[in-house]
């Protein structure tokens, strides 16, 4: 059952209640005490017409003039001198009427139940009239009489039934006029509720960035309060879930991609030894590179995965020599650029860099393996050192890219030409990553490029110049 | 269509407001209509006086002890003064089974009126009409001092005297054609005569206020008694202590009007306030 359904029910109900005790105790009440008001003027009314007739028996008894037909003159005076509406009856000892205004078929109740020790009273219903009858029996002046009155309080009664009937129509009026205004105030204070109600409904559909605009301070508003926090809550652990899915995708992705460099100059050394007989240093120096990128492989598997992953920033940076740095990857890059045709020319000042290594070698090696997929003949890696500064550049000749585009392609899958980068076994990461790897060691990469003319790629690093007779 | 369970519970619900909203209505008119029918089966009944007067069997004389036994006159008297001007509202009743019957206090004031008369407290005039009314006024406290008056609690004491609460005063009137018109108030428990107002048709009456208030204060016992009585000729009243016993009395072309009434000096005090604002122009 609905929430406002029950507020307009309980509310409904209470005031049907309500209204049911306080007419009943309101008309209870004025009935009673209308009754009770006429009950005292009927007995004082009744008091005053016996004082009036026992007062005139008294005298004419003094008078000796007492017979049963000064009784009767006495009771017309009696009857004359009664409030309108009022009837009244004298009967004498046999019970046998001497003076009577009442009709002729009224039956006279109570007559000889109240003996002269006392007087009886009560109300009854005659021919659509109330009466309140007084009666009792005395005896005055040696002669016993019984005396009746009745007083009309059939206005008591019509009064009764007018209040009745208006409570009646105001608890008709009253409980309709209510049940509007408690079915609006329903609907108005259960609306935040449904309101909550749709959100989580749309929540639950995975729309976590919904939110529910009630305002207000009470209950209600505190707990849209608290579900829009929850709501937050929900959609940053969410978040959280789909980046730490997309960080492992991104890793497979990017583990990928980072492999392809490495491997190639593996593959390429490998080649080397199995396709031609070389000498014993040349074999020895082949192997020795195979075991560097394996072993730099294995250390990259475990950098990109803190890099991608954990998002770790806090790689330590090492101070080593720049030249040495271009030198490894120029080995690194030797075989893929011999089987592409790419002449790959590098030149380096002397200067001492703080890097992470293997980071920083894929930062400049995929650079160089973009440069190579962009139709380059020609790739230069210069490091030049300049007032503390240790600027590397990598410069090709290939097609160039639109100056529009150049703020984009660090992002990540970003793909200028989609359908050669596919061919090419691109995957849009390796700039992504070279981008985060330059925000580690706090640079930031810098492109030049326009269409035809080729793309230009510096970095640079805070350095110290090496002595010349520092050894590497 | 098939109805959920939260439709069935809401109909429901609907279905049981909508009765109780019936039952509203229809359950103070039934009740209302089952109290009119209980009041018309109903009854109530008062106990009135019996049959036999009272002090007719128990006193052979007609005149009226002058205190209660144990009761001292004086005190008696302003008792019964101070309950009776205490009273709030004045009602008519039966006469309770300790108070006299309309048929023994007319007896009792007609011979105490006699006696007044030959005593020289009111004058000589022709033997007494026929009784024109009678009937007994009691009066209704609520409050008495500091006390209120509870239903259970039938009396006040006052100046060590046991008197009832709702104390009954018996009013008699007697006119004749000839013009005379005598009103009487006695107590309706000892029939003594607290107040007469007379007019005498013209004529030649022997009558003193001086002579009439003494005789009056020997009715009712208290020059007996051990307190001070003074009379102010002014004001024509003989006061003892806290009682005043006033006469007025003026003569006219039409005959002759007297009032004698005793009443507590507090009384009297109020009424002479009255009547300087009255004079007032």
């Amino acid at each position: 059952m609905r929430l406002s359904a029950k507020i307009f029910l309980c509310t409904i109900t209470v005031i049907a209640i309500a209204l049911s005790m306080m007419g009943y105790l309101m008309i209870g009440g004025s009935f009673e005490n209308a009754i009770a008001r006429e009950q005292q003027r009927g007995l004082e009314e009744y008091q005053l017409l016996k004082f009036s007739l026992q007062s005139g028996m008294l005298s004419a008894y003094e008078g000796g003039t007492l017979t049963r037909e000064s009784l009767l003159a006495l009771a017309m005076q009696n009857a004359e001198a009664a409030p309108s509406g009022d009837m009244t009856a004298v009967f004498d000892e046999e019970g046998i009427a001497v003076f009577s205004t009442f009709p002729e078929n009224y039956i006279y109740r109570g007559l000889y139940e109240a003996d002269d020790t006392g007087l009886l009273y009560f109300i009854e219903e005659y021919e659509d009239r109330f009466l309140f009858v007084v009666t009792s029996s005395f005896s005055q002046s040696d002669m016993k009489v019984s005396f009746y009155v009745a007083k009309d309080i059939t206005t008591v009664m019509t009064e009764k039934k007018q209040m009745v009937s208006g409570f009646v129509l105001i608890y008709i009026v009253v409980l309709l006029i209510s049940s509007g205004i408690l079915f609006a105030f329903s609907q108005i204070l259960t609306n935040p509720i449904r309101k909550l109600m749709r959100m989580s409904r749309r929540i639950s559909k995975g729309k976590y960035d919904e939110r529910v605009e009630i305002r207000g301070q009470d209950e209600i508003g505190e707990l849209a309060e608290s579900f829009n926090r929850m709501a937050i809550t929900v959609e940053d652990k969410m978040n959280e879930l789909t980046l730490n899915a997309q960080q492992k995708e991104d890793f497979v992705g990017n583990f990928a991609h980072e492999l392809k460099t490495p491997l190639t100059s593996v593959i390429g050394y490998a080649d080397m030894i199995y396709q031609k007989e070389l000498p014993k240093e040349k074999v020895h120096e082949a192997a020795g590179y195979i075991v560097n990128e394996g072993m730099r492989l294995e250390a990259l598997a475990h950098k990109m995965m803190e890099l991608i992953v954990m998002n770790r920033t806090d790689f330590m940076l090492i101070e080593m020599r720049a030249d040495e740095l271009l030198k490894d990857v120029e080995d690194t890059l030797m075989p893929m650029m011999q089987q592409k045709g790419i002449a790959l020319s590098v030149s380096a000042d002397r200067a001492y860099i703080r890097i992470e290594f293997d980071l920083f070698k894929t930062l400049l090696l995929n650079i160089a393996d973009n440069a190579s997929k962009a139709d380059s003949t020609q790739i230069t890696i210069s490091g030049t050192y300049s007032m503390g500064k240790y600027r590397i550049r990598i410069i090709d000749n290939g097609r160039g890219m639109p100056e529009e585009q150049l703020n984009r392609i660090t992002e990540a899958f970003y793909m200028i030409d989609k359908s050669r980068s596919r061919k090419q076994h691109g995957a849009g990461l390796g700039l992504a990553i070279a981008k985060k790897i330059a925000d580690i060691h706090g640079t930031e990469l810098q492109f030049r490029s326009s269409i035809g003319a080729g793309t230009t790629v510096q970095v640079e690093l805070p350095a110290v110049l090496a002595e010349d007779d520092d050894e590497a | 269509m098939k109805l959920s369970r939260s439709e069935w519970l809401t109909i429901t619900a609907f279905a049981l407001s909508f009765l109780i909203a019936i039952l509203g209505l229809i359950t103070p008119l039934a009740l209302l209509y089952g109290e009119e029918r209980a009041l018309l089966k109903e009854g109530g009944s008062l106990d009135t006086q019996g049959k036999a007067p009272i002090s007719l069997s128990q006193n052979e004389s007609l005149l009226p002890e002058v205190v209660l036994p144990g009761n001292d006159s004086y005190l008696d008297l302003l008792g019964r003064l101070s309950v009776w001007s205490k009273s709030e509202e004045k009602t008519v009743r039966e006469a309770y089974s300790y108070e006299l019957s309309m048929d023994v206090i007319a007896k009792m004031t007609q011979a105490a009126l006699e006696s007044l008369r030959e005593s020289g407290a009111l004058p000589a005039f022709a033997e007494l009409p026929p009784i024109f009314d009678a009937r007994l006024s009691s009066n209704y406290i609520e409050t008495f001092g500091a006390f209120e008056i509870e239903e259970q609690h039938k009396y006040i004491e006052v100046e060590g005297i046991k008197l009832p609460y709702d104390l009954g005063r018996w009013s008699l009137i007697w006119q004749s054609e000839e013009g005379y018109f005598i009103t009487v108030e006695a107590d309706a428990q000892t029939g003594r005569i607290f107040a007469v107002d007379m007019f005498l048709p013209e004529g030649e009456y022997d009558f003193s206020p001086g002579t009439a208030l003494v005789m009056f204060a020997k009715y009712h016992g208290i020059l007996e008694s051990s307190y001070n009585v003074s009379y102010d000729t002014a004001s024509q009243c003989l006061f003892c202590e806290e009682i005043v016993l006033s006469c007025d009395y003026k003569e006219s072309a039409d005959g002759v009007d007297i009032r004698i009434r005793a009443m507590t000096a507090e009384d009297y005090a109020g009424s002479v306030e009255v009547e300087k604002a009255v004079d007032k122009p």
